[in-house]
């Protein structure tokens, strides 16, 4: 499969060479570069990842017409999230026509829930399309990321030693990033093969082999199924069961395909009718829960049809409420698990001894590989250890007692930055692409006001002023309050343990509203929630030059910001 | 032009007796010898490889030793828009280039709903490289959307070292839904939507000719516009795909490059017509007081928004003003000293700045002022000039 995959990658790049010509060959040539950021370049934004947020950030910036910007990817391809996982099975819980941007429309859709490999595909040409790999730096890593309160700009440092400046940085770099291994005691004297569903080896033949499968979460739902007729014997780590529903997946039929293209409206209507439906849900989730039960009686049933062992049935039936942890989708998961190669172990991996498992129940299971379908670092985001602030200290400090954030994007202390799919915006039913075309409103304001406020005044000479703007601890504070009011009646909060909840058991996940709402909520920029930052006139120049001996501009407060808003208003008048 | 004087009557049948006088007259300012509306013949075609890979066609016309004035259509134009000019520059000894916008006459479609700002720049800053010799500047002109696209490449490398001096005509950055008058239609809060819904239309034009023809003369073109320049505008609007046509309307509609104005730090020229009810002079106005070295903002009466198409001389004279000053080989050939003195070189004379001219730009009243600011309009404006540009200052 892999090298099913490298093959079409490499077809894929000739074509690319013989159709694009000259530009082509120059950007590979960049590319080629040890990470492609050369010292000391200057960039208006600089965007960080290169998955459906990093290139939707990258269109909507064109878009604005901004074209001053570079993507900073780490691996040596588009995609994030779509790209590393290439487990057997993996697919998308959301309807693909939901989850694509509204502005590449993908008519061609393969199934109602297509898998990896198309997501994939859509996410390459969506950069060929949209004109975006001129921007992309491939295998450049960023490793650090600082603000320089006296030029008011980021410096970013890659692994590749590579240096650039940006005067805003968009964080695009995803929850669903970096895997997340538990530390089990004894792994390491593991003699047999050991990944990650995110990092999976197709080199490494699973047939015939004893595998352990370590946790039942989306990932490993979908890789159970898939993997379970091909190896020996399938061992399951489950600690907490999870609630499944049916997928209603089928093939999308080349007659909806023609119509979708031929006749735009109908893929639209089909997807307002996917969105609407999961728009509906949210009050359910987030209000009341108790109405839950009828669903919970489905996903029961659906359960029962398949496996027909009341052992079984009991381990498999979870303790809490529905929707509390996240609702996974399938309907080969319970058929595999009642098949007779498959033992599910109803507790957690305690140990490894030599090459046998111990569970916490103190069952036993010697294996020859071990697949971790453990889930990723979301409410710990390692780039978070990446950035440091005006005062020095990284996001991670600032965020030690969880993630807090102002409209799930800006964070205080951090100018001139935001994070796509920041804290408090995930979804437990819909498309997380409307979450992160809302936050693309936000940033695209946030330029616009940055644009505003810089603009010369009569004192400046004719030249722009470096700007930052820094979201105000009150307004941050007053927003996560907001947040975790409504969150307090959801279903998150009821009472389980699940990713949303980071180590305090605080929610900082979950968006608990629609994301109609959201896109309100981040429609626009509210000056009255930031502070502006200036570097003084004549100061610094457009490309931080030396000699900026800038200073904040005068104290945080009203004064400053009744200026903003004058000057803002100035600019909208004008 | 002298078709239009002549024969006033053949404007559009909804001008009223006022704007007719004034057209006529702003017809005989411009009068001259009729210039030719069919495409000119061009010495060299080539084919330019934007940054995503389309091909662009461009055509280069005259000599290729005469300096360089480079000319970029508007929406659902093609390089045809540009013919009258073209002939008059090249008669003064100017070569131009002149392309195709992607999607538009013979270039690449691409893909129409990626269109951004960022593709009309990148696909001018291609057209800059391939098309002019290595290190040549030249004198830039765009007409409406061509106008943003060199807005959208303020910054760029190849626009900053190529472009001497720049001339935007019928330019709005900004708002334009907001702004137009298109469709006659009294509340904002319904001819706003409507006319974003025409800019983003894919709809097929109206079968009938005639129909698109009026339509097109009132919303594009000035009372005084005559039947070969209205006749020229309806087949370039038709020849455009409409997918191409809703694709860059969709662009336009969410247009804000107003913070790019700023950066556009070449002597520019700006030209609007105050009878544009597409880009109302108040863009014209806006821009000229962003730019950071505006050398003249031109107001012309009673023309429209295809200012190329009504008053391709002036036009004419305003790039080689520019080519004059700016580029390193003034213009010596036949004829180029001859050539008696028109809006451009009038306007040459340097008038007040523009920022302070437009400062009161939401004030009619003091069009006239301003309008003696420019000799060769005096005879033009009239104290019924459309003020309709003026009430809509948000």
């Amino acid at each position: 499969m892999a090298a099913e995959r490298e093959r079409e990658r490499a077809s894929e790049d000739q074509r690319y060479e013989h159709e694009d010509g000259r530009g082509r060959t120059e950007q590979r040539s960049r590319a080629q570069q040890p990470d492609g950021v050369g010292g000391g370049e200057h960039v208006r934004v600089a965007v960080i990842g290169s998955g459906f947020g990093g290139l939707g950030a990258a269109v909507r910036l064109r878009r604005a017409g901004v074209t001053d910007f570079v993507v900073l990817e780490r691996r040596d391809a588009v995609g994030g999230t779509w790209h590393d996982n290439t487990y057997p099975g993996c697919a998308c819980d959301v309807p693909s026509h939901l989850y694509s941007f509204s502005f590449a429309p993908n008519p061609e859709w393969p199934r109602n829930f297509s898998g990896q490999e198309h997501i994939r595909r859509y996410l390459e040409r969506v950069a060929d399309t949209f004109g975006l790999r001129p921007h992309i730096r491939f295998n450049c890593e960023v490793e650090l990321m600082s603000w320089d309160p006296e030029e008011l700009h980021w410096t970013l440092t890659t692994a590749g030693g590579g240096r650039l400046t940006a005067d805003f940085v968009v964080s695009a770099t995803g929850p669903l990033s970096d895997a997340k291994i538990p530390d089990i005691p004894g792994l390491e004297g593991f003699q047999g093969k050991v990944f990650h569903t995110s990092r999976w080896d197709h080199d490494f033949d699973l047939r015939g082999k004893r595998v352990a499968v370590i946790g039942t979460g989306a990932s490993s739902i979908q890789v159970v199924p898939a993997i379970q007729p091909e190896v020996g014997k399938l061992t399951l780590f489950q600690r907490t069961p999870a609630w499944v529903m049916p997928r209603a997946d089928r093939k999308i039929t080349g007659l909806e395909r023609w119509l979708h293209t031929k006749v735009p409206a109908t893929r639209a209507l089909r997807r307002r009718v996917l969105w609407t439906v999961r728009e509906l849900q949210v009050s359910a989730f987030a209000k009341h829960p108790d109405l839950l039960g009828t669903v919970e009686r489905l996903a029961s049933a659906h359960m029962k049809r398949a496996v027909k062992d009341p052992e079984l049935r009991r381990k498999l039936t979870p303790d809490y409420r529905i929707g509390c942890k996240r609702i996974l989708l399938s309907n080969d998961y319970y058929p595999a698990l009642a098949q007779p190669n498959v033992e599910l172990v109803d507790s957690g991996l305690r140990e490894v001894r030599g090459n046998t498992l111990v569970a916490s129940d103190g069952s036993e299971a010697e294996v020859d590989a071990i697949v971790f379908g453990t889930g990723f670092h979301v409410t710990d985001m390692p780039i978070a250890q990446r950035v440091k602030g005006a005062d020095g200290r990284t996001l991670a400090e600032h965020w030690s007692d969880g993630m807090q954030a102002l409209r799930g994007s800006t964070a205080s202390g951090f100018p001139n930055f935001m994070t796509i799919i920041g804290p408090n915006t995930g979804l437990g039913n819909s498309s997380m692409i409307l979450i992160i075309e809302a936050q693309l409103n936000y940033m695209v304001d946030f330029l616009r006001k940055l644009d505003i406020l810089g603009a010369p005044g009569p004192a400046d000479g004719g030249r722009a002023r470096k700007v930052a703007l820094e979201p105000r601890p009150e307004a941050v504070r007053a927003w996560n309050a907001y947040v975790q009011d409504r969150m307090s009646r959801s279903v998150w909060n009821s009472g389980c343990d699940s990713w949303y909840l980071d180590a305090n058991g605080r929610n900082t996940t979950v968006w608990p509203g629609t994301t109609g709402e959201f896109r309100n909520v981040t429609r626009e920029l509210r000056l009255e929630e930031y502070e502006v930052r200036r570097a003084p006139a004549g100061g610094t120049d457009g490309t931080g030059g030396p000699g900026g001996s800038a200073a904040r501009s005068a104290a945080p407060g009203r004064a400053g910001r009744a200026t903003a808003t004058a000057s803002f208003l100035a600019g909208e008048d004008g | 032009m002298a078709a239009a004087a002549a024969a006033p009557g053949a404007g559009p049948a909804s001008t009223s007796a006022p704007r007719t006088a004034i057209g006529s007259a702003a017809g005989l300012a411009a009068g001259g010898a009729v210039p030719g509306y069919a495409p000119p013949r061009p010495t060299r075609e080539l084919t330019v490889r934007s940054a995503d890979g389309i091909r662009l066609f461009a055509e280069v016309y005259g000599d290729e030793a005469d300096p360089a004035v480079v000319l970029v259509h508007g929406w659902t134009c093609s390089t045809a828009f540009w013919a009258p000019v073209v002939r008059e520059l090249t008669a003064h000894g100017l070569r131009v280039v002149a392309y195709d916008q992607r999607g538009h006459g013979r270039s690449g479609t691409g893909t129409p709903y990626a269109y951004s700002p960022a593709v009309l720049a990148d696909d001018l800053c291609a057209v800059l490289d391939a098309a002019l010799h290595p290190g040549e500047r030249a004198v830039v002109g765009g007409h409406s959307m061509g106008a943003a696209t060199l807005v959208a490449a303020a910054g760029r490398r190849q626009l900053t070292e190529r472009g001497a001096a720049l001339l935007l005509c019928g330019a709005g950055v900004r708002s334009l839904a907001a702004r137009a008058r298109v469709l006659p239609l009294r509340s904002p809060r319904i001819r706003i939507p409507a006319q974003r819904l025409v800019l983003r239309s894919r709809a097929p034009l109206p079968p009938a000719a005639r129909l698109t023809r009026r339509a097109l003369a009132r919303g594009a073109m000035g009372p005084a516009a005559g039947r070969e320049q209205i006749d020229l505008a309806a087949r370039l609007v038709r020849a455009c795909p409409r997918w191409v046509r809703a694709g860059w309307g969709a662009v336009l509609d969410e247009l804000d490059l107003a913070a790019k104005v700023p950066h556009l730090t070449m002597p520019t020229a700006v030209v609007a017509g105050t009878a544009d009810l597409l880009t109302p002079p108040v863009h014209a106005r806006e821009i000229a007081r962003a730019l950071p070295d505006c050398r003249d903002l031109h107001e012309w009466r009673g023309i429209g928004h295809m200012t190329p198409l009504e008053r391709p001389e002036a036009v004419a004279d305003v790039l080689r003003g520019l080519a004059r000053d700016h580029l390193p080989h003034p213009d010596t050939r036949n004829g180029g000293r001859t050539v008696p003195a028109t809006a451009a070189d009038g306007a040459a004379v340097p008038a007040q700045h523009p920022a302070e001219a437009a400062q009161d730009w939401a004030d009619p009243a003091r069009e006239p002022a301003q309008a003696a600011q420019h000799p060769a309009e005096v005879r033009a404006a009239g104290p019924t000039a459309e003020t309709a540009d003026g009430e809509e200052t948000l």
